[in-house]
């Protein structure tokens, strides 16, 4: 009888152990992550006009001021056009804007001077959206100044802040 | 052959009588035990419409540590080191589990297959469940995703979230 017991046992046990084969299922899904360059804009260059060295004229012995017509320009430093780097994703859409024009201010002075820019129109600045083909577009603004009548023309430095925007849209 | 008979049939009476003797003799040890065995359906798990476990789009500046959690629920939980970009969502993997009506199982979840200096730990709601009376139960499975201090690591990433459900 204890024989028979025992096995008894052991048939149960067997029983538990098929079944334990039987008891999980295992499933699986993915995972996903993805990491994105930091957007914004990075500023290369600011704008740098050239310097400027009016001559006087003389008119019937009266020393005047020349307008830009009559200007003799030198450069003694080197013009640039401002430059910025759009970072963002490939295939993100930027609306860029830019000033038509920006006042540069005498350094020490009230004297103003008016810089009117210019853009290429790849970058479809001001007329719509962009979008990146990369992960950065690098675009250049170029300015041009109206040198004012000699009676408004105060020499000296002059500087300004040319503010862009851009929106990721 | 009549007596030949008799002998046989008296031999076989003798051994009946010896036997109903051994019979009584193991009545005293005899004893009783119930034997129970539950058949049970096996248990399967699905993913749900090829759910994942997504973490967004980030942003990421340095290369210091950072952790991003997605709740169980799929909600965007405890960030920091990153910046989350809001308009990508993010989601939990969910998981259907059939089998029979009334059992419990337990869940186990671990996440593989990741790039060097990316970890996951699951999120679970519950680490055990019950079949519902159809024999089926769906849970949800978030996670903390851990990026480790100096690692650089950029665009998109992927790993595979195993998920185990036993018979309890």
């Amino acid at each position: 009888m204890r024989r028979a017991i025992i096995l008894g046992l052991a048939g149960l046990a067997f029983v538990a152990c098929g079944a334990q084969a039987a008891v999980s299922a295992s499933g699986m899904a993915p995972v996903r992550v993805n990491f994105q360059d930091a957007v914004g804009i990075q500023i290369g260059n600011g704008m740098t006009l050239p310097a400027v060295s009016v001559a006087p004229v003389r008119a019937g012995g009266v020393a005047i001021g020349a307008a830009a017509s009559s200007t003799i320009a030198r450069s003694r430093i080197s013009a640039g056009n401002a430059q910025l780097t759009i970072r963002g994703q490939p295939g993100d859409v930027v609306s860029t804007t830019v000033p038509e024009s920006f006042t540069v201010v005498r350094s020490g002075g009230q004297e103003t001077l008016t810089v009117k820019t210019n853009t290429s129109a790849e970058y479809q600045i001001g007329s719509g959206d962009a979008v990146l083909g990369d992960t950065a577009m690098s675009v250049d603004i170029g300015g041009s100044l109206a040198l004012a009548t000699a009676q408004n023309l105060v020499p000296g430095p002059y500087e300004g802040m040319l503010v862009v925007v851009v929106q990721y849209n | 052959m009549k007596i030949r008979s008799i002998l046989i049939a008296a031999a076989a009476m003798t051994a009946m009588a010896g036997a109903a003797s051994a019979q009584v003799a193991s009545d005293a040890e005899q004893a009783t035990a119930d034997v129970k065995v539950n058949f049970v359906t096996p248990l399967a798990i699905e993913n749900v419409q090829s759910s994942a476990l997504d973490f967004g789009s980030l942003i990421r500046t340095g290369t210091s540590a950072a952790t991003i959690q997605v709740t169980a629920a799929g909600q965007r939980g405890t960030t920091t080191g990153v910046t989350p970009v809001a308009a990508v969502p993010v989601s939990a993997a969910r998981f259907a589990v059939t089998g029979t009506p009334g059992e419990s199982f337990s869940i186990e979840a671990e996440v593989e297959d990741l790039p060097a200096g990316l970890s996951v730990t699951p999120i679970l709601q519950n680490t055990s469940l019950t079949l519902d009376q159809s024999g089926e139960v769906e849970f949800p499975v978030g996670g903390t995703l851990t990026v480790a201090n100096g690692t650089t690591i950029a665009g998109a990433q992927t790993g595979t979230l195993y998920v185990t459900v036993s018979y309890q």
